[in-house]
């Protein structure tokens, strides 16, 4: 079971003025349970690409299959919706409903499930987020904290019950606190419910903490992928490609460039503490 | 399916149109229009034909998306062909049922619809080399005589440039948020017409919520910066009137003085 996307292109506008390949020949699979990232710079077709996998846009060329389903496939439509829960950026923005019930209940109910199925999923979805549903279930969506609207936007995905969640920038806009606790929800999640996660985000540091593996795209097609560690250590390539490295490993390449026998494959300053003590031991400055 | 309206959108650009002023273009349309309602003849419909297609020329713009432009108004423009075929007194030549063709209904009608797809085209073209901020400058320059009359030419401008500026964001917004619907399984596209309409609650709701809070923002943003009015402003882009834009009135009048003499010899 997975996304596939084979070979996608795709043009904004064709026939205009303002044509835009966004897309060009993309070819990426995303298996069941994993935690995936993609990075890229803003314009790159990040946004457009994950849109491709719920069927919101259609491949011009090539074609998407979700667990073996075409998107073209309109009776499907609904289906694979529910399964790939695509959460947009600034979540936030899509609320309407009187009550956060009411609207984490609106995914389910096009669904078309029970009452009694629809109360349990917007319980558990509440849960999830870190909102106790006897506090917040019967409040107005407008009147919580840009952090509560946001996990409450991501709630209503969640009820919808996918398989694979895919989040554009969960964390743009939030303070350090706000952003650790979704972040660490979402890999919660994940490991609990052996949920597929594709996080798009602009931030090295949080893609190495969290992912195991990372796409990069450039210009409409993914330059670089492999295991989070395979990628930041091609930091020359990243830099051609204008984007970075975690600090923290950026630090350990330049120590290892005085201190050769210092692993330079760090992703977090977790990683990086005993190995910095062991050189400092080792050579006596301790 | 939003984003295919082209009225109204201005593609950026070095032509000779783009560089008109927008006083003279603003100007030279609305004697256009005149003219074009004066016509009668067929010859003066050639002719403003002709002269029609040579501004598309000059506007450097691929002219298949020039005239996507008119798709918006063709339902109009069939309607108005119809009624006038139909509907005009005169010598019978087709019959259908009740309904009888005329031969003065088939002239009328053919020329209305072309007039109609003229307007359109030549009013799209305006809006399509002058952006939208100096559209509404000319706007402004062109009204700033009836201030004298208490017409708030600066207030209309700057209400106008608003506008403008935001359609597009509007438009974003209302993909955005329609899509984030209909990731939760949202369907905007069937049901009877009750349905629909309940379904434009999830868009509706927060499209007015970020709107109000955008004219918010906006607002502030303004008053930080001591917005207070048009009086006393001064520009950073003055505009001036260069060769061209004297050609351009001239030919303008020309037109206007085609139309009068093919209304009252042709």
């Amino acid at each position: 079971m997975s996304i596939e996307v084979q070979n996608v292109s795709f043009t904004y506008q064709p026939g205009t003025p303002f044509a835009a390949t966004v897309l060009d020949r993309i070819s990426v699979t995303i298996h069941e349970g994993e935690f995936v990232g993609l990075i890229g710079h803003t314009g790159s077709g990040k946004s457009t690409l994950i849109q491709h996998l719920n069927g919101l846009l259609l491949p011009e060329q090539g074609r998407v299959l979700v667990d073996g389903t075409d998107t073209k496939n309109k009776s499907a439509r609904r289906a694979i919706r529910q399964k790939v829960g695509l959460v947009f950026q600034y979540p936030e923005h899509q609320l309407f409903e009187e009550t956060v019930a009411k609207d984490i209940a609106f995914g389910p109910r096009n669904l078309g499930l029970s009452e009694d199925e629809i109360e349990e999923r917007v319980n558990n979805a509440l849960l999830t987020v870190g909102l106790p549903p006897a506090k917040y279930a019967q409040r107005s969506p407008f009147d919580l904290s840009g952090g509560e609207m946001r996990r409450v936007a991501i709630a209503g995905v969640l009820a919808m019950g996918p398989s694979y969640l895919v989040l554009d920038e969960p964390t743009a806009g939030l303070d350090p606190r706000g952003r650790d606790e979704i972040l660490g929800q979402i890999a919660q999640l994940q490991q609990e419910q052996d949920l597929a996660v594709l996080l798009v985000s602009h931030s090295m540091e949080d893609v190495a903490r969290l992912v195991d593996r990372l796409l990069i795209m450039y210009r409409g097609q993914i330059k670089v992928t492999g295991s989070t560690r395979e990628v930041f250590q091609q930091a020359e390539q990243l830099k051609q490609l204008g984007l970075g490295i975690p600090q923290i490993t950026e630090f350990m390449r330049s120590l290892n460039q005085v201190a050769p026998e210092v692993r330079t494959d760090i992703l977090t300053v977790d990683e990086a503490v005993p190995e910095i003590l062991a050189y400092l031991g080792g050579t006596g400055h301790a | 399916m939003l984003k295919d309206i082209t009225l109204g959108q201005y593609v950026p650009g070095d032509s000779l149109l783009h560089r008109l002023d927008p006083r003279s273009k603003i100007l030279g349309s609305m004697l256009y229009i005149v003219a074009l309602f004066l016509l009668k003849s067929g010859l003066g419909y050639a002719l403003i034909t002709a002269f029609t297609i040579l501004l598309v020329l000059l506007s450097a713009l691929p002219p298949r998306y020039v005239l996507r432009g008119i798709r918006p108004v063709i339902f109009i423009v069939l309607f108005t062909v119809v009624l006038n075929i139909f509907l005009t007194p005169g010598e019978v030549v087709w019959r259908l049922g009740p309904f009888k063709a005329t031969d003065q209904g088939i002239r009328l009608g053919v020329f209305m619809g072309w007039r109609l797809l003229l307007l359109v085209l030549t009013t799209s073209l305006l809006t399509l080399t002058s952006s939208p901020i100096a559209l509404t400058d000319g706007i402004e320059h062109l009204l700033r005589p009836f201030t004298k009359i208490g017409v708030p030419a600066h207030e209309l401008a700057m209400m106008m440039t608003i506008a403008l500026r935001f359609i597009p964001t509007l438009l974003e917004e209302t993909d955005k948020i329609m899509k984030a619907q209909m990731a939760r399984g949202a369907d905007f596209e069937s049901g009877n017409i009750i349905q629909r309409a309940r379904g434009m609650i999830p868009l509706l709701v927060p499209l007015f919520v970020s709107a109000f809070r955008r004219a918010d923002e906006l607002a502030t943003a303004m008053e930080a910066r001591c917005y207070r009015g048009g009086e006393g402003r001064t520009r950073l882009k003055e505009l001036r009137f260069m060769g061209a834009d004297f050609v351009a009135l001239t030919i303008s009048v020309l037109l206007l003085a085609l139309g009068v003499a093919d209304r009252i010899w042709g």
